[in-house]
């Protein structure tokens, strides 16, 4: 009688093992939840090439892993879109090919399409899967505003008589998921890129 | 003598024992950009000193700067000197104190190096070739 209970036991710790594991495995590969929805939005905004975008709707079908930044700034956007750059390299390596690389500029009154072109270009990035967008001023604010990123200029520097100025901005990189929903985000200069990869591959 | 040259090039400056400057590196930057310059003081003296300014031909500014954070935002500002505490080392790295090279006269790209006089209040001046590259890179 004891060995029949004792079996009993053992078979019922069995199937909450078995259950917790396909609840912890379920769990792991769920896409994150919704942060902003900009599947119903269609900013028109412009690439290193001077070529118009319109953001999402250009990369529907591909996760995108958006970072912000001015190309001014010299230690935390570099540092945000140097960690893009590796995710992407570690990705490339592996074969991904349905994830896009973009940076948006919060201060697109002095960062021109030539301007993210040279950030580019100084930083040996190729541009054809990882793209620096700028746009209007009032579009960026109403990107921005969307997607809850602030950039206020603050802090200056007279050079020559020219009044140099820099953001404290927010600092932060955005997952994307292919229908333009952004479900992951992380402080952009410090990224875990591990942890940034782990979500890219539940959202794609 | 070639040993000697190379120790030399590797310290890359010195204020004889007392102020070492070490492992200096810049990001690349933009013609007519900013940049930044990091690198390692170690103070091996009893006596602090003073990281007063930082001179270089490479651009029309360069000042010491720090990163700072304000609730989920980051900011940037000129800091006038930089401490260098006793028998210490003291590091301006990325997302810290850094020195900020502004409006560069030609853009400067990895494997690319650039000069700068490191002013301190005791050790004087110390010349420091950092080259250009990028982290993980």
């Amino acid at each position: 009688m004891k060995k029949i209970s004792k079996m009993l036991l053992a078979k019922n710790y069995f199937y909450v093992f078995i259950s917790l594991s396909i609840i912890s495995i379920a769990g792991c590969s769920q896409k994150p939840e919704v942060i902003h929805d900009l599947s119903q939005k269609d900013y028109t905004l412009i690439n290193q090439d001077s070529s118009v975008v319109r953001f999402p709707g250009d990369y529907k079908g591909k996760t995108v892993v958006l970072g912000f930044i001015y190309a001014n700034c010299p230690d935390i956007c570099p540092m945000t879109t140097n960690n893009i750059k590796l995710v992407k390299d570690e990705l490339d390596k592996k074969g991904v090919n349905d994830v896009t690389y973009v940076d948006i500029s919060f201060d697109p009154e002095r960062d021109s399409p030539s301007v993210l072109k040279q950030f580019a270009d100084v930083r040996g990035i190729n541009t054809d899967n990882f793209h620096f967008l700028t746009g209007s001023k009032d579009v960026i604010k109403s990107l921005l505003k969307d997607v809850n990123v602030l950039a206020i200029p603050g802090d200056t520097t007279v050079i020559g008589g020219d009044t140099a100025y820099y953001f404290i901005h927010t600092d932060r990189i955005s997952v994307m998921d292919p229908e333009g929903k952004i479900r992951s985000e992380f402080k952009g200069s410090t990224a875990n890129r591990e942890e940034l990869i782990k979500d890219i591959n539940k959202i794609r | 003598m070639y040993i000697f040259l190379v120790l030399v090039s590797l310290i890359n400056f010195s204020y004889p024992g007392k102020l070492e400057v070490k492992d200096a590196w810049l990001r690349p930057g933009g013609k007519g950009m900013n940049t930044a310059l990091y690198f390692k003081v170690e103070n091996k003296s009893d006596k602090p000193d003073t990281l007063l300014s930082v001179k270089s031909s490479i651009a029309d500014v360069v000042q010491t700067h720090e990163t700072y954070k304000k609730g989920d935002m980051m900011g940037m500002r000129k800091v006038n000197a930089i401490a260098i505490e006793p028998n210490s080392t003291f590091e301006l790295k990325p997302g810290g104190f850094h020195v900020m090279v502004i409006g560069l006269k030609e853009a400067l790209r990895k494997n690319d190096s650039a000069k700068f006089t490191l002013h301190f209040k005791n050790a004087g001046d110390i010349n420091v070739k950092a080259p250009v590259k990028m982290e993980g890179n």
